[in-house]
């Protein structure tokens, strides 16, 4: 299987701009000298119809990349994506942003590198800077051990032209020379594997860029919408009931991370899924320190930093079920010593603001992309805590299996009955321990 | 002495001068000061520039509040940028710098961007910067460089932190009247009280006020009542912050022993609490809201009460031609401290008629220079400093001189600890604020935060809490001492938002620290960023280091302004921790350096590092990687370790190596439902090499099984799986099979555990222990004090020996002795993985990488037909299909090594594989690994590559059975 | 930060224990479909967690997914109250 990236680039430069219009420094300009008075909103507040071809249940980033890619690659005209609460509220605008396809298995590497692929364009794409910022993403070696699980994971990449490099001491020294790299650390650092076209995008801006660029196709985006139930007949989904009204659906996708067993057992189903807690926290800003983001396996610690200047920084799952978006102090506790470790200048910033994802884990650590026992429903789930870079890839290919009502080949793999079949897609090899992975 | 420092009052030591500078000026203040009073003091209104239009800004509060007055403290690795001002208590030599402006404070070129606003309003970012697709990484470099507040610290932390655990009965968070009385309530009904006030005074807003307590000052009131608490049993915490609750009444403290960028006196610089509270009470009082007109931030526009506060407290005028703004009764209580202090009000600005105003109010406001009602203030006059005030009556503009603006804008009840666990949440439309609807099962809210305006009721309010918290407990509640409470205008409502904000002014702001103004949040309103939290996280409204203290409320009533709805309708943002932001240094506390994690060491470590060895980390412990006794670089150690082991004996240290003690009636049965190879024909004296299945029917762990009698066995594990299998089989044991009458100890580091491998092993353990009896493989030996088992890893005649910890030192250096007699040497983990993949023997982490199922890794033989764990799931459909990648051997076609983990690519330049583990064979002689390749049993005797694009190297391979070494195993025998 | 009740040792703070599994998964341990489908509610649960740090025994904790509150612990072979 191979397919080719959305090199896109040279092609669009001769294309009209595909995205809605109206988003430029001209304009910007142009609205300055009226006070900006004259702005459109981003996305309309239509009422919910009674029916639609297709229903997105679940306004994050994936379902409206999903109803995006429906209008736009297969011209579906009659799309509504219902949100419970506002678009973009749940693990879209609580994560820590980064983008990157360094994984080990090859079906991952060919799933989030087209999704980076995605990326590089998304802004064009849908004419909304989504600020995607390929500033490099370097997860550390402690070992040698860690260097060859490194150098295998790089290789395989490289085998099917993904970008990797295998970094020395002192290559990482001076990549990012904030890190502690001397002998005295309590994990030593002996290299790294540099993805250089990985890094970060500003997560909200894809939540709004794609609701825009729906909304101005025709997609309806309905907020406050919570579904309450499907209405089944025949082993086949034929409405949903929400908080506004019941809507007759061709074919219903959701997409709800956090919530997807929860609104799956309104269908009945139960899913190979544990929902668990991650914080992540900023730290106060400051002027640019951290140019990249830096990874740790053996301290189990991520950081970057935000244009706005302020330190990212995430670590491990609380390790138990939970959907309260609400941590224990002792993980933020050491995620602080463990960034610390990694970069000792960061002891004297301040942590400023904290928060907590629902992270829907699946017993293998993949996701769930695909058709569900009951015709006409469609789960798109089970991220775990790798969403936020896959959201183009998980839009564009979820609407092919919904417009098609057959899996695209990028996510043939992450069907729901890979568990029955044992087919697991472990890149961990935790086995069926959602919070190992 | 400047002008700005009154000449008698407040709370400062005069006789005791600090000296500090900022931006390099030698400056002083009092004992007593905190950085912002003494800057205040000294004349100094300019402090910094703003985020993103670099605007001149000025002390704006007296509290952790303060948005506007954020500077860089401390030299070197004590520096700390954004600290703010009013949150630094004033020590010797204290060294501050003003942040985000070039060249320097007073002239920032920067400062063009605020002309040229009406470019950047919320969210401009979004629309721009978009072309050339490529450019935008110079954008982002560029907005970055000038985005960021302080300087980022560029050395470690040299200070130590502390952490401490507490359990309390009643935890007291504010010691302001409220607080103090709740703490002073419980504490003498004996309860464990802790109470924790974030200033470095007890008080509250008594500090800022002209309050007398039972005819004396209120500060001799405070003094006694903390001194009382004290008395009473409870611990008090002043420069104390409780910032964030937790689940199950688990509150986050943090103590300021050092301030920020001072050498700490004692031992540490800050403590971390973490206090378990059977209940809070929260007394965290109320904030004061600016006032939004234009050009609202200009230095010299201040909180009415922080104006009050610098005055009482500090001594210090906030100007000389004070323009005193207010919007209820309840504010001219703070111009009655003004002018009492001898603060020049020559203007006291009130929208209301004369007629509203309470004639108390009426009195004091007749004190000041005069009294202009119905007048509303429309904006502010000045640059670097503020000038005076636009004004409106009337509909007629005017203007009033004055060189600073003291702002009135109602109160916001500090509420965000009970919003940490969820705390219900009630709008008061009359007020315009939230206040806790109801008390959580932990926190209590009193005072100020839960809407109580007078400070006799906030005294009472806090008694009663403290009262009912001694009741529930069981005990008698004492009786409210009701200190005589005189306090001008005491009953008067202060929480009332004046004028629901309104309009599209975009040089009003509403956070100060973001520059978000009513024009951006217009905006993002007509942009269809309704909800409260697009609004925040478009305009970036209270996302600032200052959590939106000022301006949350503010931005939410604009919102709602817009959209002809409720604030109540809307609903606030999530509050999370923490309250003010925390020092990391103080979060990750001891947990520094070499206290990070444990490293775990071999109970023989020392000898290990006698004989040369050269550790390698392998997780949590430190192992022997090899020998370097004469120097000799790793591959040079290591071929002569393996093949010390191949020609004559090896000695090794396997103390790592997992070890389960497993007896009892059920042991066997135990062992059966855990592993997948049986061991019920197991005798008595025998060891079995066994397999683990995990739940999904993979391998998770292999190892051996030694039978040291009926009912006893011992288990060994890969020293990564350890934990795990000891996991599994606990979780077996009490939840499966709960009746099993079986006890699983991890004895891992209750045995050292010493290798003696190659074929002269048996003379080498006999010239160490004596008298051992012959051994037949797998056989095994007990005695009190050693366990032996001929089991082998290398392929060689080898024996594991365990003993005690405190004798594993002995026995090592007589088997080193004796090794070395017999022409033997000690090897380390390399020699072991080298002899091991010639061998053929699979490795975690290698081979068993959770996706290889056992017939993958040619361990069919070793799985049992009878039911084990994992065994359903390894029959489902994939785990038979075509194709899966299983283990094979591999030898370097022409003699190089073997790039671990590269791919193996075919002819056609397809994957078929990877290589797992790779080494030198010493007994084949030459390059050898391991791998799982595509049906690989089926392709023996094909030649691929081993290609590794990141270590440049792609190395022929020839694919065979995994065992290289003696298949027979003759050596064995 | 949770309290646990261990059925061996008393209230414990959750730090001395980790999470196993949900309880219907950890009865239908040998059957992988089963297994690995879960209820995985927003709210109350039964699960098994262990003492590690502490006597080390498996015991079922009824929690809440969505407030942590615990309503009770009992050791795995005494039937739910």
């Amino acid at each position: 299987m191979r397919l080719a990236q959305p090199k896109q680039i040279m092609i669009m430069f001769f294309m009209p701009r595909p995205g809605p219009r109206g988003y430029s420094f001209a304009t910007l300009a142009r609205q300055a000298a009226t006070g900006h008075a004259g702005w459109r909103p981003a996305w309309r507040t239509p009422a919910l119809r009674e029916a639609y071809d297709f229903v997105i249940v679940g306004g994050g980033g994936h379902g409206l990349a999903t109803a995006y890619y429906l209008a736009r690659h297969h011209g579906a005209r009659s799309v509504a994506v219902l949100e419970k609460g506002w678009i973009g509220g749940g693990n879209t605008g609580r994560n820590t942003t980064i983008v990157r396809s360094n994984y080990k298995l090859e079906i991952n590497q060919r799933f989030y590198d087209y999704s980076l692929g995605l990326w590089e364009t998304l802004t064009r794409e849908l004419n909304f800077n989504v600020m995607f910022s390929p500033r490099g993403v370097l997860f550390l070696a402690h070992s040698d051990s860690d260097m060859n699980a490194l150098a295998e994971r790089g290789d395989a990449m490289r085998l099917r032209g993904i970008d990797a490099e295998l970094l020395s001491l002192g290559d990482v020294r001076r990549f990012a020379p904030i890190l502690d790299c001397s002998p005295q650390a309590r994990f030593p650092i002996h290299g790294g594997l540099l993805q250089r076209r990985a890094g970060t995008a500003r997560h909200d801006a894809v939540a709004w860029g794609y609701a825009r660029a729906a909304d101005a196709l025709g997609v309806d985006i309905i907020q406050n919408c919570a579904v309450t139930g499907f209405d089944i007949a025949g082993g086949r989904t034929i409405a949903v009931r929400t908080t506004q009204g019941r809507v007759a659906a061709g074919r219903i996708g959701v997409v709800v991370a956090g919530a997807s067993s929860t609104v799956m057992a309104m269908a009945g189903l139960r899913l190979p899924i544990e929902t668990h807690l991650l914080q992540a926290f900023v730290s106060e800003p400051v002027k640019p320190m951290v140019h990249s983001v830096l990874l740790s396996g053996a301290v189990h610690c991520y950081l970057s930093q935000t244009d706005k200047g302020e330190i990212v920084l995430g670590g491990d799952l609380d390790f138990y079920p939970s959907v309260s978006q609400r941590g224990g102090l002792h993980r933020i506790e050491q995620v602080a010593a463990q960034a610390i470790a990694m970069v000792p200048a960061l002891g004297r910033l301040r942590m400023q603001r904290a928060w907590a994802g629902a992270m829907d884990m699946t017993m293998d650590g993949a996701p769930i992309i695909g058709a569900t026992p009951i015709e006409g429903l469609y789960l798109n789930g089970g991220w775990c805590y790798g969403g936020f870079k896959a959201t183009p890839a998980s839009g564009y290919t979820f609407a092919h299996t919904l417009a098609t009502g057959a899996p695209h080949p990028l996510n043939a793999p992450y069907s729901l009955d890979r568990f029955a079949r044992g087919a697991t897609i472990d890149e961990a090899g935790a086995g069926p321990t959602p919070h190992l992975h | 002495m400047s002008a700005y420092r009154l000449a008698d009052g407040g709370a400062i030591d005069r006789d005791r001068v600090v000296r500090f500078t900022f931006n390099g000026r030698a400056m002083s203040g009092f004992s007593g000061d905190t950085l912002a009073s003494a800057l205040l003091g000294a004349g100094v209104m300019l402090v910094g520039r703003s985020f993103k239009r670099h605007r001149p800004r000025g002390v704006l509060s007296a509290g952790p509040e303060e948005p506007n007055a954020l500077v860089g403290v401390g030299e070197g690795g004590r520096f700390e940028p954004n600290t703010q001002a009013t949150q630094i208590r004033l020590y010797p030599d204290l060294i501050a710098r003003s942040q985000n402006h070039w060249p320097s404070l007073g002239f920032d070129a920067l400062a063009a961007l605020d002309a040229a606003s009406a470019l950047f309003p919320a969210g401009f970012y979004y629309k721009t910067f978009k072309s050339p697709l490529r450019a935008w990484p110079l954008y982002e470099r560029v907005i970055r460089a000038l985005a960021g507040l302080g300087e980022p610290p560029k050395l470690p932390d040299p200070d130590s932190y502390g952490e401490r655990f507490a359990h309390a009965d009643v935890l007291v968070v504010g010691l302001g009247p409220a607080g103090l009385a709740a703490a002073r309530a419980a504490a003498e009904a004996g309860l464990r009280v802790i109470a924790v006030e974030q200033d470095f005074r007890p008080g509250g807003a008594l500090l800022a006020a002209a309050t007398r307590i039972n005819g004396a000052p209120s500060d001799l009131f405070v003094d006694q009542q903390a001194s009382a608490l004290r008395e009473a049993g409870a611990r008090v915490l002043t420069r104390t912050t409780a910032f964030g609750v937790y689940d199950h009444g688990l509150v986050g403290l943090v103590e300021r022993l050092a301030e920020p960028g001072q050498t700490p006196s004692g031992a540490i610089a800050q403590r971390l609490w973490k206090v378990r509270a059977g209940r809070i009470i929260l007394a965290a009082g109320a904030i004061e809201r600016p006032l939004t007109f234009a050009d609202n931030d200009r230095p010299g526009v201040m909180l009415a009460h922080a104006g009050a506060a610098y005055a009482q407290r500090y001594a210090v005028a906030a100007g000389r031609r004070v323009l005193f703004v207010a919007s209820s009764d309840a504010d001219y209580a703070a111009l009655d401290a003004l002018l009492r202090c001898g603060v020049s009000v020559c203007a006291v600005i009130d929208p209301r008629e004369m007629a509203a105003i309470a004639p108390p109010a009426r009195v004091i406001a007749a004190r000041a220079g005069e009294h202009r009602t119905e007048t509303t203030v429309i904006g502010a006059l000045g640059g670097a400093r503020v000038e005076g005030a636009r004004v409106r009556r009337r509909g007629v503009d005017g203007t009033l001189d004055g060189d600073a603006m003291l702002v009135a804008g109602g109160w916001t009840p500090t509420i965000h600890l009970h919003a940490h666990m969820r705390g219900a949440l009630a709008y008061d439309a009359a007020r315009g604020v939230f206040l806790p609807q109801s008390e959580t099962d932990t926190v209590r809210a009193v005072g100020a935060c839960a809407g109580v305006a007078s400070t006799a009721q906030c005294w009472r309010d806090g008694w009663r809490a403290g009262a009912d918290a001694a009741r529930a407990l069981g005990r008698s509640a004492p009786d409210d001492p009701s200190p005589e409470i005189d306090a001008p205008l005491d009953e008067h409502d202060g929480f009332a938002l004046p004028i629901p904000p309104r309009g599209a002014d975009k040089q009003a702001f509403v956070d100060f620290q973001n520059d978000v103004t009513m024009a951006d949040i217009a905006l993002a309103a007509r942009e269809g960023y309704r909800a409260v939290e697009h609004l925040k996280r478009y305009t970036t409204l209270g996302m600032g280091a200052d959590q939106g203290k000022t301006s949350n409320l503010i931005g939410l009533h604009a919102l709602a302004a817009t959209r002809e709805a409720t604030p109540g309708s809307i609903g606030l943002t999530t509050y999370r921790p923490p309250f003010t932001p925390v020092t990391l240094s103080a979060l990750a506390h001891d947990q520094t350096g070499a206290n990070l994690e444990p490293t775990r060491r071999s109970p023989i470590f020392d000898d290990l590092v006698a004989a040369g060895a050269v550790m390698q980390t392998s997780g949590l412990w430190l192992r022997p990687r090899y020998f370097a006794t004469h120097g000799e670089t790793l591959h040079e150690a290591a071929l002569h370790e393996a093949r010390a082991v191949r020609t004559a004996v090896g000695v090794a240290d396997a103390s790592t190596l997992g070890k389960i003690e497993i007896a009892g009636p059920d042991a066997g049965a135990l062992i059966d439902l855990a592993y997948a190879t049986g061991v019920r024909t197991l005798q008595v004296g025998k060891a079995r090499y066994a397999v683990m299945l995990n739940d999904d029917g993979f391998v998770y762990d292999d190892g051996t099984i030694w039978r040291l009698g009926a009912e006893r066995y011992l288990a060994t594990a890969s020293t990564a799986r350890t934990a795990g299998v000891l996991q599994r089989l606990t979780f077996l044991r009490d939840v499966v099979a709960p009746h099993y009458d079986v006890d699983v100890f991890d004895a891992t580091e209750a045995w050292a555990a010493l290798v003696v491998a190659g074929p002269r092993a048996a003379d080498v353990l006999r010239a160490t222990l004596g008298d051992v009896p012959p051994m037949a493989p797998q056989a095994v030996v007990e005695t009190p004090a050693l366990r032996i088992a001929r089991i082998s890893y290398s392929g060689e005649h080898a024996y594991e020996l365990y003993c005690r910890p405190d004798a594993a030192s002995a026995l090592w250096r007589n088997l080193h002795a004796a090794a070395r007699a017999a022409q033997g040497a000690l090897y380390g983990l390399e020699a072991l993985e080298w002899l091991r993949i010639e061998k053929g023997h699979v490795a975690v982490g290698a081979e068993i990488d959770g996706r290889t199922s056992a017939t993958d890794l040619g361990l069919k033989a070793f799985i049992k037909k009878a039911p084990h764990a994992g065994a359903r799931a390894a029959q489902r459909p994939a785990f038979t299909a075509e194709g899966r990648w299983r283990l094979v051997g591999l030898r370097s076609a022409y003699g190089a090594d073997i790039p671990e983990g590269a791919p193996l690519v075919d002819d056609a330049g397809e994957q078929c594989g990877r290589v797992t583990s790779s080494g030198f064979g010493v007994g084949v002689g030459g390059a050898v690994a391991l791998g799982l390749m595509r049906d690989g049993p089926a392709h023996h005797g094909a030649i691929v590559t081993a290609a590794s694009a990141t270590r440049r190297r792609h190395v022929r391979v020839r694919v065979g059975p995994s065992c290289a070494y003696d298949p027979e195993g003759a050596r064995l025998a | 930060m949770m309290v646990i009740p261990c059925p061996h040792c008393g209230p414990r703070t959750e730090i001395e224990f980790v999470f196993g599994r949900a309880l219907e998964a950890a009865h239908a341990h040998d059957d992988p479909a089963a297994m690995m489908r879960r209820a995985n509610p927003a709210g109350w649960t039964a699960e098994v967690w262990r003492h590690i740090h502490g006597c080390g025994a498996w015991i079922v904790v009824e929690r809440n997914t969505a407030t942590h509150a615990v309503k009770g612990t009992r050791l795995p072979e005494v039937p739910a109250p």
